[in-house]
């Protein structure tokens, strides 16, 4: 019975989660790169005065930047040896390279990072989800990769 | 990572979301995570690696292209895959 219940509830969270697969061929796809480095709020956090909490915020970073202005939104922001490596918190490199060689169609123009190194309540966290889709939409982006930071 | 994932979707755009920690993605549930065994910080591998930033990049590429997944979808990424 537990397992007869336990099937039922994933098939139902599964039926919950949207999917969608790139609507062309990976080597025509657009990609573009969401970059966080913002948690969740877990239960008795939100009173933690060493746990910056705040409403996150996106901020555009262009393909042109090299994905330096992202990197500094991590949790390593401190190693600033790293931070010079473009490619800490942005895979820039590795998403030209995989364009360059037809992997996929092209890499937009601009990326999404979000806030910097905090927590946030699970309803500021929606709203900047539903923030997300507008410049991604805009520019016609098939496919994203997400990257914690 | 998990909740922006969700919304792309909804609106048409395709996402494999990289995880750093097994809990994160049980919470989120994204419909496609990929979890990679780096420390918090450096989700695409040792930066002065590259090649592990694009074993990790193409690992989550063909998650996106694998038309047998179901949602959620998760896959653990491993160092010389």
């Amino acid at each position: 019975m537990k397992v007869w219940s336990r099937l039922r509830r994933r098939l139902r969270r599964a039926a919950e989660t949207p999917f969608e697969p790139p609507c062309r061929p990976l080597p025509q796809c657009r990609v573009a790169l969401v970059v966080s480095s913002v948690c969740l709020a877990q239960p008795g956090q939100e009173d933690d005065p060493d746990v910056p909490m705040g409403r996150p915020r996106w901020r555009i970073v262009g393909s042109e930047d090299g994905g330096a202005a992202g990197a500094g939104a991590g949790h390593n922001a401190s190693a600033a040896r790293d931070n010079e490596d473009r490619n800490l918190a942005m895979a820039l490199e590795a998403l030209d390279e995989a364009a360059a060689r037809g992997r996929i169609g092209a890499v937009n123009g601009r990326h999404l990072v979000l806030g910097g190194p905090m927590i946030a309540g699970r309803g500021d966290l929606q709203a900047a989800a539903r923030e997300a889709v507008e410049p991604l939409a805009a520019d016609a982006v098939d496919a994203v990769v997400l990257v914690p930071t | 990572m998990g909740l922006a994932a969700l919304e792309l979707e909804r609106a048409g755009i395709a996402t494999v979301a990289l995880q750093l920690l097994h809990a994160a993605a049980e919470q989120t549930r994204p419909p496609r995570a990929l979890w990679a065994p780096f420390w918090r910080g450096y989700a695409l591998g040792d930066p002065k690696e590259p090649g592990e930033a694009r074993a990790v990049l193409e690992a989550a590429l063909e998650m996106l292209e694998d038309s047998s997944l179901r949602p959620p979808a998760f896959r653990e990424f491993h160092a010389g895959d």
